[in-house]
């Protein structure tokens, strides 16, 4: 088959051709800044996918609501026992939290954090690519937004904001292949990473890597982050393990991790500050 | 007409393909409605539209996702370059062999992309990830373009009789 283009057309082909490959090279690494044209991309679509969006998430919460009404019934009964033991739980704790300065610092802190630093976003589009997991917000720079700030559902970890426009932000979920957050096992405090995989992906499932031969490490094991690797502060729940794989060596092993959020069914974020430094 | 017809396609199938077609995602596959259009116009209106429309559709792409820059915008070019070359070797109207080309021009298209992250990314090789998750979207892209090429269709006899009745 002979292509059949006129000369003129074919010199700029080949043109184009050398200026996407310079422009994939230089732009293979993840960036924090969005260029030019995606910061003018991101202030003419963002409002007109945020008016798109609105019915859909309204429809879908509302189908949420139906479908889980039985489940709430369950659940507001199984909250309200659970409710009434906190309660007493709680008054222990009062008691013992009037003579222990540590814990009301640490309430403190808490309050802080939950009230000045935490902004809750809507999620307007997602990539086109079955092989990268990125979702875009209706918050950017405007709204407090910055690089690096974590982002969460009361179900645990969803990623961390990776680029920021005036009106958007881009969220790297921890799905991608870009994404490694520094984590541990709650039961036994090792520590782990965990790294999106694009084999996994579609199942929406992540590995967790550089669990050791001798750790004990079980399927249903709850995985938080650690707070060591820079970013993620300690504690933020993100899944349970699905399966534990032995490594061929026979002196690490690795598994499958399925996290708490069901990235198939997020309407709401919320992002809160991370530690401020780079993921390692 | 022409001009600003495909303008609007292109504006609208990015608005379509980032809010509205992840919600039918099944396992967290969805259509690439990106390719469906570029395959679509190519095999309708010839290599040069189909490269200059998958050249744009692939440029939102690479900038919706915020990556690496010109990947998507160098395979949707040639993708609809080479589909053009089919644009005067089938009837147009016949939905099945478009069908057809629009499911291998995934496969390929998928294929590509996942070999370049492997490399880009150290990313472990997976045949069955790989013939896996291209053919469901391939599956789901012919299943779409069941929709869609009819449209373009349509669109493109628009634009024909335009052409031929005003001059425009």
């Amino acid at each position: 088959m002979k292509f059949k283009l006129p000369k003129s057309k074919k010199a700029l082909v080949v043109i184009v051709t050398i200026v996407l490959l310079i422009s994939i090279s230089f732009t293979i690494q993840p960036k924090e800044n969005p260029n030019f044209f995606e910061r003018g991309l991101y202030f003419v679509f963002t409002p007109i996918q945020t008016v798109v969006r609105w019915p859909i998430n309204k429809v879908k919460s509302s189908i949420t609501f139906f479908s889980e009404m039985k489940y709430y019934a369950e659940e507001n009964e199984r909250l309200t026992e659970e409710n009434s033991t906190l309660k007493e739980q709680i008054r222990k704790l009062e008691a013992a939290g009037a003579e222990n300065e540590e814990l009301r610092d640490l309430l403190n802190l808490r309050k802080k954090y939950e009230t000045e630093h935490a902004i809750v976003a809507e999620i307007i589009s997602y990539d086109a690519s079955a092989w990268f997991k990125v979702m875009s917000i209706n918050k950017g720079r405007n709204d407090g937004v910055n690089e690096n700030m974590i982002v969460l559902t009361p179900k645990g970890l969803v990623g961390k904001v990776t680029q920021v426009s005036d009106t958007s932000a881009k969220v790297t979920t921890i799905l991608d292949v870009n994404n490694v957050v520094s984590a541990r096992i709650t039961k036994t405090g090792d520590l782990v990473t965990t790294k999106g995989d694009m084999n996994l992906s579609e199942k929406g499932l992540l590995r967790l890597n550089y669990v050791m031969s001798d750790t004990l490490l079980n399927a249903d094991d709850v995985i938080e982050t650690s707070g060591m690797g820079g970013i993620y502060p300690k504690g933020i729940f993100i899944g349970t393990i699905k399966e534990v794989i032995q490594d061929s060596t026979l002196t690490r092993k690795y598994a499958l991790l399925e996290p708490g959020v069901d990235f198939n069914k997020l309407n709401e974020v919320l992002l809160i500050n991370g530690l401020g430094g780079e993921e390692s | 007409m022409k001009k600003w017809t495909l303008t609007l396609i292109v504006i609208l199938t990015y608005l379509l393909q980032t809010s509205v077609i992840p919600e039918f995602s099944i396992n967290g596959i969805y259509p690439n409605l990106f390719l469906v259009v570029t395959c679509g116009l190519s095999f309708l209106f010839g290599s040069t539209i189909g490269a200059v429309n998958g050249f744009c559709l692939g440029l939102l792409n690479d900038f919706s996702q915020g990556r690496c820059v010109g990947l998507y915008a160098f395979l949707s070019m040639y993708i609809g370059m080479i589909l053009g070359q089919f644009n005067k070797r089938f009837f147009k109207d016949n939905y099945v062999v478009a069908i057809i080309f629009i499911g291998f021009a995934t496969v390929f298209y998928e294929v590509v992309v996942y070999l370049f992250s492997m490399f880009a990314y150290s990313q472990e090789f997976s045949l069955l990830a790989l013939v896996g998750k291209s053919l469901m979207i391939a599956f789901m892209n012919m299943i779409a373009s069941v929709i869609v090429y009819p449209i373009l269709l349509k669109i493109h006899i628009g634009i024909e009789v335009d052409r031929n009745i005003f001059g425009r």
